[in-house]
């Protein structure tokens, strides 16, 4: 096997077509080039080494998988090379570097194995575990809709990970998905609490309550003080109160003051309906909750609000004629300890703050959390990452991570850091190892680096450049 | 399992001295799987000792409490001027008795018999008294659980569960009622326990075991 | 100061490209090496870098609690006190840098290398 490819990606500040014959000649290998504008040509391997030219940004492994799925290149035979190191020089400089490099990448050592990138899709199927009949339909008819059929299991049942697939385990059948549907349960909270003398005054109101009221009496030259203390308030609950606290200080004049940790504008039309609100002369203050101290008026017909503001640290006290309470939401994880029989044990199953992660999954590829029925909007937008995850293709680079069955001392703390719960023991009673699950790996290498005996390795993945010298 | 931690770096200096070919060893077996003495251990040390200019190596053996093992390293131990060896304290003396002209020394402080309660954190669970009494306690071990080692507890310390000793630990007698409360054995804990008796344990001396039948 | 730099290529490695391209402050002589994630990074792979002439290690990657990998940035965070604990402990002036970035944000990278030149240039002048 004399023969590499190079594949750009983008265009590249070197004239490769030139360089390529006299390149030939000075290695004795056979170079195929494949270019963005000239992509038609086959490639045909197998190829000893290939070189990958791009934006360091496209270098990234699924990237990299994807160029080696479509030409059938040996991942482990793939070198990234990126152009932003050559920018900054002078053409000559350039070629010199280029050829400095590539002559490196050539006498890399070969891999002595070979890998493969296998593509996946995961079952069109999804089972959907809702705390409610109700909902679990609801959820069920949305699915239905994007042409996914769903499945409901019938209790008792556990389901275990198959590769990337689930298997559910019902008493009379058993099922293959490809990925769980886990609505979301919420629980009102307000985490305020007001002394017995103030609610005495019939003025403190609940949210629901005061809604109505709003469309049914006046308000006239009143005060009336929201009380927002939670965080996680919905924006579709933001909304009614802008529009509530709009429609009172423009229909009757009250006075209205909305006392929060935060203001949430993120959502529909929430930014404009903010701003109309506070040009109708509404109020809105940050304050620290802590601070906050609600005593009822002599007449008992309303409450003295003494707080802080987090603005300027003023404290000030006001007169409200009414108090209203505004709950949030407060998630509860869901439970998996008794339906969950996998690899790692979740105890309960919360979402990671993760930016790099789509907002409705968990850490297991396949699992998500569906927002609750109050959040409507954001429903149908987690489902459609559903519908979407399970047309993925998914690919997979075999061969890289490998366990030396000689090393392993079956210590498990592989089993218990590895992130993606790709690993697990294998092997009958003699003779134990832990094994590494290619459907589930992600290359991540957190094993190899807490294995205490060495014995996990990554083939082909230490890739080393000199980036500048003065 | 056995557990060790690691000396503190500036004591393992002072040990060393000026002998300058060191080789530091690392022992597969319980120290690898408690994280304080394995490969990985071993190769950390080695390359520290080499950024402060020692002649270092590393090499990890099986286990280094059982001649077999050590036999191996004869040719190594020939070129280096002291052993750091990074097994527990049974590991440290098979080594020495092994090599009587190579000092020895130990990399590890070894604390206790114990298992991993999550990853990365361990706990003592049995003391090798050489009389096991577990079973008069639900399971639990008050001699090295209980921080005063009391057979007829609780003492007045506990408090929320926890020890009044080290409270981020568990009164181990709080455990033993919960469990034997689950059994449905509570009448267990009206029987008074006689004094412990301590002889098969340290007090007796040095201990050894023989299986006669199993003699070569 | 000579710096060995270890980039993921999730966020760390991008940034550091682009911190080249546009030619801020990477003017020491670097070696890159770019990971699949941090938290690959075990102690021996520090040490043994820093047994070789390099003055420090860099190590590149994403901000703590968005690793792809979930766990990777706060397992490098850790090593890297206890591999600078090690140091310290034995007393040699060589020390692992750790610096959380994106694409978008290089400032942090700036921020870090301004830090490591000011720890070795202190050392290096007598007074």
């Amino acid at each position: 096997m004399n023969k590499v490819c190079v594949l750009s990606l983008s265009e590249i500040p070197i004239d490769l077509p030139g360089w390529v014959s006299q390149a030939e000649a000075r290695w004795n290998r056979t170079i195929d080039l494949s270019l963005p504008q000239n992509r038609t040509i086959a490639l045909s391997g197998p190829y000893d080494r290939v070189v990958v030219i791009g934006r360091s940004l496209s270098l990234n492994r699924e990237n990299l998988s994807r160029v080696c799925h479509r030409y059938h290149f040996d991942p482990l035979r793939v070198h990234a090379y990126p152009m932003e190191g050559l920018t900054a020089m002078t053409p000559s400089q350039r070629l010199e570097q280029w050829e400095n490099d590539f002559q490196t990448i050539l006498s890399q050592p070969d891999p002595g194995q070979t890998g493969e990138v296998v593509s996946f899709q995961p079952e069109k199927k999804v089972l959907i575990i809702a705390p409610g009949e109700e909902e679990r339909k609801a959820i069920a008819d949305e699915l239905a809709q994007l042409g996914i059929p769903s499945l409901s299991p019938t209790e008792p049942f556990s389901f275990a990970r198959q590769g990337i697939q689930y298997e559910v385990m019902m008493e009379e059948r058993r099922e293959t998905v490809g990925a769980i549907a886990i609505a979301e349960t919420n629980e009102k909270t307000f985490s305020f609490s007001i002394s017995r003398e103030t609610e005495e005054t019939k003025k403190v109101i609940e949210w629901d309550d005061f809604q109505p009221r709003i469309l049914m009496r006046s308000f006239r030259l009143q005060t009336v003080v929201f009380l927002v203390p939670e965080m996680v308030v919905p924006p579709e609950i933001w909304k009614k109160i802008f529009e509530s606290a709009r429609l009172l200080a423009e229909r009757d004049g009250t006075r209205v003051l909305i006392l929060c940790r935060e203001v949430i504008v993120a959502g529909d039309h929430l930014e404009k309906a903010y701003r109309e609100t506070r040009e109708a002369g509404v109020l809105f203050e940050k304050i620290d909750f802590i601070t906050l101290v609600l005593k009822p008026t002599l007449d008992m017909r309303g409450a003295w609000v003494d707080m802080t503001t987090e603005r300027d640290g003023m404290s000030m006290t006001l007169h409200a004629d009414w108090v209203v309470k505004v709950p949030g939401f407060h998630k509860i994880p869901t439970d998996f300890s008794h339906i969950f029989q996998a690899d790692r044990i979740i105890q309960t199953v919360s979402r990671p703050e993760n930016v790099n992660l789509p907002p409705f999954t968990l850490p297991y590829p396949g699992l998500f959390v569906i927002p609750g029925s109050r959040f409507l909007s954001n429903r149908s937008s987690a489902l459609q990452e559903v519908a979407e995850y399970l047309q993925r293709e998914i690919l997979v680079e075999k061969g890289r991570a490998l366990v030396d069955e000689e090393k392993c001392v079956l210590c498990l703390t592989c089993l218990r850091t590895c992130p993606w719960s790709a690993i697990d023991i294998e092997g009958n009673s003699r003779r134990k190892k832990a094994r590494i699950n290619w459907e589930q790996c992600h290359l991540c290498g957190l094993c190899l680096s807490s294995c205490p005996a060495d014995a996990i390795s990554l083939e082909g993945l230490t890739e080393c450049y000199e980036i500048i010298q003065q | 399992m056995i557990i060790g931690e690691r000396k503190p770096v500036k004591e393992i200096l002072q040990l060393i001295g000026d002998r300058k070919k060191i080789l530091v060893l690392g022992c597969g077996t319980c120290v690898t799987v408690c994280l304080s003495g394995g490969e990985k251990e071993a190769k950390e040390l080695a390359s520290l000792l080499r950024i402060k200019k020692y002649q270092a190596s590393d090499y990890t053996v099986e286990r280094q409490c059982e001649p077999e093992f050590i036999r191996p390293l004869d040719y190594r131990l020939k070129e280096v001027e002291a052993v750091l060896s990074l097994a527990c304290g049974v590991g440290v003396q098979a080594l020495a008795d092994r090599y009587p002209r190579t000092p020895v020394f130990p990399g590890l402080n070894t604390t206790f018999l114990g298992m991993p309660v999550e990853q990365g954190r361990w706990e003592e669970r049995c003391g090798g008294c050489g009389q096991c009494i577990v079973h008069l306690f639900g399971g639990t071990c008050p001699v090295t659980r209980c921080a005063k080692s009391l057979l007829n507890g609780p003492c007045g310390g506990s408090k929320d569960g926890k020890c009044e000793v080290k409270p981020d630990r568990d009164c181990a007698w709080q455990l033993i009622y919960d469990r034997l409360k689950l059994q449905g054995r509570l009448d267990a804990l009206l029987e008074i326990q006689p004094p412990k008796d301590w002889s098969p344990s340290r007090h007796g001396g040095h201990r050894k075991m023989i299986r006669e039948d199993m003699l070569l | 100061m000579k710096l060995y730099v270890i980039a993921c290529d999730k966020s760390g490695y991008p940034a550091l490209m682009k911190g080249i391209e546009t030619g801020e402050g990477t003017d020491s002589v670097l070696t890159v090496q770019k990971i699949p994630c941090l938290g690959l990074v075990k102690e021996s792979l520090l040490l043994e870098t820093l047994e070789k002439e390099y003055d420090g290690i860099l190590l590149v990657g994403c901000p703590l609690d968005s690793c792809y990998n979930l766990d990777g940035s706060r397992f490098a965070e850790r090593r890297v006190h206890r591999v600078n604990a090690l140091l310290q402990e034995a007393g040699i002036e060589k020390k692992v840098f750790l610096a959380f970035v994106t694409a978008e944000k290089t400032g942090e990278l700036q921020r870090v290398l301004m830090l490591a030149r000011s720890a070795f240039n202190k050392e290096e002048s007598p007074t």
